[in-house]
């Protein structure tokens, strides 16, 4: 007796993938990559439009922070003491420094220009170059005006600004005196007048006009204007 | 065999997608990483922003807090209000004026050398606490609150040939109680900032009085007692715009007649006191005002130095702790001056003159006593005196609470005594010319704001 005995041959099933089974795998395979892959690019593209947006943004903030802190020191007068009305004195100082473009509420503006005091010891000249200040849109770029001209502000590869509103509110108080004026009326009375400028700024990606962003501003003048006199 | 071949099959192609899959992610994370560079370049930036504009927000808030301090009363060494008569106000602890009005500064001495002040503030949990000191360097302590912690410290500068009134005001402020605005910290701030301007002296009287009682209509004084003096060698004892009746009890030097019409100690009838030209829109009687404070009285009573008060009851008392909490400031009495019966005010003194506005009538009850070295100016009609009351110094009615053929006119009942003497009229004089540094604002001078 043979101890092993010979089972007689049944019939091998098929081993390996089937046609069937390889297709599906394939399948699942090509979609699995093909959600990878749109989840990344969905990413970057995200990513490309986030970087934009807080590029614009933040160059956009840059220029109104810009804007704001210089024109806040508008009309510094390194001889202010001289405007002060002192008693018997006759003529009272005026501050050569004070005005500005727009200098009364009205449309918005897309330029401004201001002045203050560069000078080490006053010289009661508003000096062209040194301390004539400004800022104007020109051609999609916000421009400064510092050391007689006109200096680009913002990176016109990056950022096309497309707006440049300047505007300004006023409040004066007049001071009163005994006399009215030569002629009657109280126009030549001294008056000081709170300035306040609001800045609004908006731009666009060069590279992708849907970034669109903007800033407002607003800024009030420390240096109040003063005119006027009372009449002797 | 065939199992071996088949399996690996299997595990290339998934494994093909695996790493395909993790290339992608990778390539993701790298572009995230990337991205948040972007991020935190951004909130570096935000954060300077932050730190730059706090800085210079708390130098603006030492600006104005020292505004505020010059134009406020006595404060203890925390800077903090107190009716303490041994205390001194911010202004007369760090500033002195010369015989010409021109400010300057008092100094501190440090082994020999003589050091400025420099009064400080930091911010501690919900509020400020500040050093106000009357000797020394600022004593601040660490801040022990939550939250942002900022700090201001204030120099003080005047300079030669600066017009009378004038100081000039450095205030640095750093993100926290630093060692570039406090000198006792270890560690400097994050971030400070400096802010300068200036600040002048407002006058706060144009005109010199010139009679014990000046009235800008006619005058109507109980001829039992109310009593005018003048002893000086200028002015008169009583000034008005109208006619007197009945005829004052007035007196003088030795040898001056007092009697009615022929007294050089009354000038009654006075056009230039009646024939006030308004403009620009004020009546008479505050044309009267703004000719002796020189604004008119809506705008004299907002001003940052006025002390203003509002009694019905018990006026004696909220009078004298104003006038002690606040000296050498303007008191302006809202409405009428009622003092009762057991009402004692003592205001001002030889050497330090006091300035009242009473915006309405004075009533004195019996038995109050009153005694005031300086100015009293009523816009009411009447002062009623029964109790004791002595001004010395000048008494002005400018009568804008009176009309029809009293137009102007003041009635006084009672025996008020109003004493025009040389020294109270020279310290009033010494006011006006800014001499002492009391009663006018402190206010900013327009263009003398900067930062750079």
């Amino acid at each position: 007796m043979p101890l092993i005995a010979h089972t007689p041959p049944i019939a091998r099933r098929p081993r390996g993938l089937s046609l069937v089974e390889m297709m599906v795998g394939i399948a699942v395979g090509m979609m699995v990559v093909a959600g990878a892959s749109f989840v990344a690019v969905n990413q970057i593209s995200e990513n490309r439009q986030l970087f934009l947006e807080t590029q614009v943004q933040q160059d956009l903030r840059a220029a109104a922070n810009m804007v704001a802190r210089d024109l806040r020191r508008s009309g510094y007068w390194g001889a202010a003491q001289d405007g002060i009305w002192i008693g018997n004195a006759a003529a009272v100082g005026a501050n050569p420094y004070t005005g500005t473009t727009p200098d009364a509420a009205g449309a918005a503006v897309s330029e401004v220009t201001f002045a203050y005091s560069r000078d080490a010891i006053e010289d009661g000249v508003v000096d062209n170059v040194e301390e004539r200040f400004g800022f104007k849109l020109d051609g999609g770029v916000l421009k400064m005006r510092i050391g007689g001209a006109w200096q680009a502000l913002t990176d016109p590869n990056v950022l096309e600004v497309t707006r440049f509103d300047v505007e300004v509110q006023t409040q004066s108080v007049q001071q009163h005196c005994f006399k009215e004026c030569a002629g009657g009326g109280t126009a030549c009375w001294p008056t000081e007048t709170v300035r306040r400028f609001t800045i609004d700024i908006a731009g666009q990606a060069v590279s992708d006009a849907r970034v669109v962003r903007s800033v407002r501003d607003s800024v009030r003048l420390r240096n109040d204007a003063s005119a006027g006199a009372c009449p002797v | 065999m065939s199992m071996q071949r088949s399996n690996p099959a299997i595990a290339q192609r998934g494994a093909a997608a695996l790493v395909i899959v993790m290339v992608l992610f990778f390539i993701i994370s790298l572009v995230a990483a990337y991205a948040s560079r972007n991020l935190i370049f951004e909130q570096r930036t935000s954060a300077n922003n932050y730190r730059a504009t706090q800085a210079f927000d708390a130098a603006e808030a030492g600006l104005e807090w020292t505004i505020a301090m010059l134009n406020g009363g006595r404060i203890d060494d925390t800077c903090n209000g107190t009716a303490d008569t041994t205390k001194t106000s911010f202004r007369d602890r760090y500033l002195v004026a010369d015989a010409n009005g021109v400010l300057g500064l008092r100094k501190w001495v440090d082994a020999g050398t003589d050091k400025n002040f420099n009064p400080s503030c930091v911010r501690d949990g919900a509020g400020w606490a500040c050093s106000c000191p009357s000797a020394g360097d600022p004593v601040l302590a660490a801040p022990t609150g939550t939250g942002a912690a900022p700090s201001f410290r204030i120099s003080l500068v005047t300079g030669v040939g600066d017009p009378p009134g004038l100081v000039r005001v450095i205030s640095r402020g750093c993100t926290s109680l630093g060692s570039q605005c406090f000198a006792g910290a270890a560690a400097g701030a994050d971030a400070n900032g400096e802010v300068f301007a200036m600040l002048a002296l407002a006058p706060s009287l144009m005109q010199t009085p010139a009679a014990a009682i000046t009235v800008r209509g006619p005058g109507n004084f109980d001829p039992g007692g109310a009593r005018f003096v003048n002893v000086g060698a200028q002015g008169v004892a009583v000034n008005t715009g109208g006619p007197i009746n009945p005829a004052p009890m007035v007196s003088g030097p030795a040898g001056t007649p007092t009697a009615g019409a022929l007294s050089p100690l009354i000038a009654a009838d006075d056009r230039s006191l009646s024939a006030l030209t308004s403009s620009g829109g004020l009546s008479q009687g505050e044309m009267m005002f703004l000719a002796t404070f020189g604004m008119p009285p809506a705008a004299f009573r907002l001003q940052p130095a006025v002390v203003r008060l509002s009694c019905t009851t018990d006026c004696a008392t909220v009078l004298q702790l104003a006038a002690d909490a606040h000296p050498g400031r303007v008191l302006w009495v809202e409405g009428n001056l009622a003092i009762d019966g057991a009402g004692v005010v003592n205001l001002g003194s030889p050497t330090m003159p006091a300035i009242l506005v009473v915006d309405g009538d004075l009533d004195f009850a019996v038995g109050s006593s009153v005694n005031i070295h300086g100015l009293v100016y009523s816009r009411g009609a009447s002062w009623t005196a029964a109790g004791d009351a002595k001004v010395t110094g000048a008494f002005i009615a400018e009568g804008d609470r009176t009309a029809g053929a009293n137009e102007g006119g003041f009635a006084i009942t009672g025996a008020p005594v109003v004493a025009f003497d040389d020294s109270a009229v020279d310290q009033l004089e010494k006011v006006r010319t800014r001499q002492v540094i009391d009663f006018g604002s402190f206010v900013r001078v327009p263009g003398s704001w900067r930062d750079f």
